[in-house]
């Protein structure tokens, strides 16, 4: 279709192997919530899936380098029923796998080199399409998932998505025809899944386990088969900085679960599926495996404005200038390994986008910028807590690189601060037992202590909480905690629920050390922590840039209790709810809904050094956005999700936030999209589950944070 | 007539690109389009009334329905000003799949395009502006 | 016997008990070329996919994903193509699980020739004689 430019005048308003030696194919037995309801082995005797491998017959999966087959037909089936948990896990044996622990893989740029054998897994490949306007992003994830075996599969892949994404599309296709998903209650998508699936349907089914956490089930793919599925999602982009971040997480790293957890995010080997005993799993290949998945992005940026800078520290990006407001870049085949991160300098801000609904009621986006005079008024003394995760999976580099940074903010304290280092894994310790000045003598005895930290054994972040609020305040400064961890915690929930009930007139700030942390946790303990959140990629000049700017944060009094006064907009629903403190460089995005005309600015009203201070915003010419009422309805459920954390009794909360997804379509972690094909039942009874085996995030120790 | 000279005119506004921004103009409205039901309705109610009544009976029905004629002038000058919702780019009063259709043809065709049907404000004209008309003429809630 | 070979015949030919995937064909029928058309539909099933039916329709309709759990749905869709179907033509295809008897209505609210003029038109669910 043509594309037909308008002139802007015209538009006003407008983990690893001890076990024996195993089949690279061997699958995963169902988690123990789909051996309730499927009962695979017991089904379908599947006894018979144990099959030998037929060595002699090509493979379906890609050749990868020139290595003999690898001897499948005289491996020894091992007793699957002395491993416990594993009792009725199933084997899937393909048809001899070619690739081979043999040649090193080197690829350019900023690839993966991974040196290992190549296992067959069934999600060939990822590709993400992303249109941004301003600082809204409208994003296509295309999986595509293929059968490599001789014999019909299920597959589950567990994998991320920005916790703000507003899931709103999915379509499966199957062949040459394509089926748009349904959006339903939970529950009953996945009972209509499970019925599909037993009745041979090829079905799919998309859930959210946390809000950056999601589950991709496909059923009945017959041997050959490829089945495409397209999920779209739209969200809200960060101003950090200076700049607008794009981010998108490619891999769920490896997380810890406390003793006791059943309801965690579980890491287990690649064909040890189930061991972690959590209801959402991640299987991980060894170091020396790797898989043919890779991920592709194209992505479309109309910034609105003249860009200046267009850079990501993460990935080689190749960049098409259209316009001085759109580039096109792209990023071919990157390892599933680390997030992708975009980051964007605009001359000057878009304000706000608008939507009017069917409803009559207009949704709003607004950036909310701190008072421009903030960088000039010096900060009161601070005690200072610093907070490092030395659990095994910051093992290596990352906590290399957390040490880093704690160094440039030590350096950078003055005499009148006093500081603190914790350290936690399994349990915490400090430098000592209180906050000491931050003199030459104290910061060096810092340093050796900060030195003197290894990565090693769980995650027991709730310990790090309470070593860094539990103790008295001192009324003389302002306490903030900086806590630097990866975030791999199985549930985070009891971690936002103790920052809530602690932090009291303190602020938490977060830094995410690492390729791939949990943003989610992150940025939530910031929020609650009425701090803010940074991320330290494992580059050279990320810790200090990332203290550098950390510093700038709080070295200078944020304004608080913030208000808006909306004038004659009749503004309602607004989210946040509370507008957190507005710091320097760190502009908020505010969603809403609103009747009557857009007015030309609103007022923002706040305290700051103990005075009342207010300032206006213009808003300029608004841009439509169709995506604005999903946003909204992301941000409702993203707050009731919270309250629901908080709260005694959540049922009410949990119906709220069923209805406002159902209303507007929206996945959540009480609805899923389900798509069946009912054309025509695949033969064959059941087929086994295999899971998508990931690699450990890039940086990431497998041996210490993937369970052996 | 009037009633025929304003039907006439409604029909030209709808195929006549000349004629539509004079009267658009001339209204002082933003969008000007008539309904075609309206329009077919009230020409056929003409056309009907015209055969029933004898020659004499007409002139004597003609002064009684000139007041109503006048009235039904009134209100239908007062729909043409009436601001028109973007997304009905066909001008039929009605937001349908008909409207996505139009612009779609429109696009394709290089005919003349109206800036608000930017419907995303991303200072074109495309196929994202025709899946928004579109999705919203699918939408129940409306 | 006879009566009782009858009596299995029919209980095999029976549609299986319980509830059932199955795809319901939506076709639009009209003497001039289709370009366009949206249909309301309202089923007792519930919707598990919705598909686009025979070129130039192939492509998923446009719905309203947010209203599928109420069994009621409109659909709709467009082509610019100049080879444009006339007669009976399948624009799309839901999928379904059903229990019981399938009860399924469809109303059309739109179609249009390639010039985008309203025309008469039919619309039917279900597969036709």
């Amino acid at each position: 279709m043509r594309k037909l430019l308008i002139p802007a005048l015209l538009v006003a308003a407008c983990t690893k192997d001890a076990a024996p030696p195993q089949s690279p194919l061997a699958s995963a037995p169902p988690r123990a919530a789909d051996r309730d309801h499927d009962g695979i082995a017991d089904e379908d005797g599947d006894e018979n899936a144990l099959e030998p491998p037929e060595a002699t017959e090509a493979p379906r999966h890609r050749a990868v380098a020139a290595s003999p087959p690898r001897d499948t037909a005289t491996r020894p089936r091992p007793d699957l029923r002395a491993r416990g948990p594993s009792v009725d896990e199933v084997w899937i044996l393909a048809r001899a796998p070619r690739a081979a622990a043999t040649e090193p893989r080197v690829a350019p740029g900023l690839r993966a080199e991974v040196e290992g054998r190549e296992v067959p897994l069934p999600l060939a490949r990822t590709d993400v399409r992303a249109k941004i306007s301003g600082f809204l992003a409208t994003v296509e994830v295309r999986q595509r998932y293929d059968n490599p075996y001789d014999r019909k599969i299920d597959v589950e892949y567990v994998f991320p998505l920005p916790a703000n994404a507003a899931v709103s599309e999915f379509i499966m296709t199957v062949g040459a025809r394509r089926i748009r998903g349904i959006v339903r209650e939970r529950a009953e998508a996945e009972e209509l899944y499970r019925e599909a699936r037993r009745q041979g349907y090829v079905a799919s089914l998309l859930t959210e386990e946390r809000p950056n956490v999601f589950t991709q089930k496909v059923a009945n793919i017959e041997p050959g088969k490829q089945i495409d599925i397209a999920l779209t999602y739209d969200n809200t982009l960060p101003w950090e900085d200076g700049a607008f971040t794009f981010a998108f997480p490619t891999v769920v790293g490896p997380r810890y679960n406390r003793a006791g957890s059943r309801d965690g995010v579980g890491a287990a080997q690649r064909g040890s599926a189930g061991a972690s005993g959590q209801p959402t799993e991640v299987t991980y290949l060894a170091p020396d495996e790797t898989s043919r998945h890779r991920v592709s992005f194209t992505i479309e940026l109309d910034a609105g404005a003249p860009l200046v800078a267009v850079d990501s520290a993460t990935h080689a990006l190749d960049q098409k200038i259209v316009s001085d407001h759109v580039r096109r870049i792209a990023v071919a085949d990157a390892a599933p390994d680390r997030d992708l991160v975009l980051r964007y300098r605009v001359a000057s801000r878009p304000a706000v986008f608008v939507h009017q609904g069917a409803d009559g009621a207009t949704s709003f986006a607004l950036l909310l910028p701190p008072p421009a005079d903030l960088r000039q008024l010096a900060r009161a003394p601070v005690e200072m807590v610093f907070v490092v995760d030395c659990s095994g999976s910051m093992d290596g580099l990352p906590i290399a690189v957390a040490k880093r940074a704690v160094r440039q903010q030590l350096a950078r304290l003055g005499p009148a601060d006093t500081f603190q280092i914790i350290q936690f894994s399994m349990d915490a310790s400090a430098l000592g037992r209180a906050p000491v000045p931050a003199t030459p003598d104290n910061v060096a005895r810092g340093l050796a202590y900060l030195a003197s930290l290894r990565g090693e054994g769980g995650t027991e972040m709730i310990t790090g909480i309470r070593a860094a609020l539990d103790f008295s305040p001192d009324p003389q400064r302002l306490r903030v905690v900086s806590f630097l961890t990866d975030g791999y915690i199985g549930d985070e929930r009891d971690i936002l629920a103790a920052v809530a009930a602690k932090v009291g007139s303190a602020r938490l700030f977060s830094f995410g050390v690492g390729t791939a942390v949990n943003r989610y946790l992150l940025e939530k303990m910031a929020a609650f922590g009425r701090g803010a959140v940074a991320f330290v990629d494992l580059g050279e000049r990320a810790p200090e840039e990332a203290a550098a700017l950390f510093y700038e944060r709080v070295s200078h009094p944020a304004l608080a209790d913030v208000s808006v006064d909306w004038g004659a907009w009749q503004v309602s629903d607004v989210y946040p709810e509370r507008i957190p403190d507005l710091m320097v460089g760190r502009p908020i995005v505010v969603v809403g809904r609103a009747r009557g005309p857009l007015p030309a600015s609103v007022e923002v009203r706040g305290v700051v050094g103990g005075r009342r201070v207010s300032y206006k915003v213009p808003l300029g010419p608004a841009a439509e956005h169709p995506a604005l009422a999903k946003l909204w309805a992301r941000a409702r459920v993203g707050h009731l999700a919270d309250a629901a954390l908080l709260a005694r009794d959540p049922a009410a909360i949990v119906e709220e936030v069923k209805r406002v997804a159902l209303t507007h379509g929206l996945l959540s972690a009480y609805t899923a999209f389900i798509a069946v094909d009912a054309t025509e039942p695949t033969g064959g009874g059941t087929a086994p589950i295999v899971p998508v085996s990931v690699p450990v995030p890039r940086g990431v120790n497998a041996e210490k944070s993937v369970p052996r | 007539m009037n009633l025929f000279a304003v039907s006439r005119a409604s029909v030209s506004v709808e195929h006549d690109d000349d004629l539509a921004p004079r009267l658009r103009e001339a209204l002082g409205g933003p969008a000007l389009a008539i309904p075609p039901e309206t329009d077919a309705f009230l020409e056929d109610a003409a056309r009907m009334a015209a055969r029933r009544l004898s020659a004499r009976r007409r002139r004597r029905v003609l002064l009684a329905a000139i007041p109503a004629a006048a009235a039904a002038a009134l209100a239908l000058f007062l729909t043409l000003r009436a601001p028109r919702d973007a997304r009905d780019v066909n001008g039929d009063g009605r937001i349908d799949i008909l409207d996505a259709f139009a612009l779609a043809r429109a696009i394709e065709r290089g005919g003349a395009l109206r800036p608000e049907w930017d419907f995303n404000g991303d200072h074109a004209i495309d196929r994202a502006d025709v899946d928004l008309c579109a999705h919203r003429a699918v939408e129940l809630r409306r | 016997m006879r009566l009782f070979l009858a009596l299995l015949l029919t209980l095999a030919a029976a549609p299986p008990a319980g509830p059932r995937f199955r795809t319901i064909p939506v076709t639009v029928e009209s003497a001039t070329p289709l370009a366009a058309y949206q249909v309301e539909i309202t089923t007792a099933g519930r919707i598990v996919g919705v598909e686009g039916g025979d070129a130039p329709f192939d492509a998923p309709p446009y719905y309203d994903p947010a209203a599928l759990a109420g069994g009621r749905i409109i659909l709709a869709a467009f082509s610019t193509e100049s080879a444009l179907p006339a007669g009976r033509h399948r624009v799309a295809v839901l999928h379904v699980r059903e229990e019981g008897e399938p009860r399924t209505e469809i109303r059309l609210t739109a179609a249009a020739d390639p010039g985008g003029a309203r025309v008469e038109a039919q619309a039917f669910v279900g597969r036709q004689p």
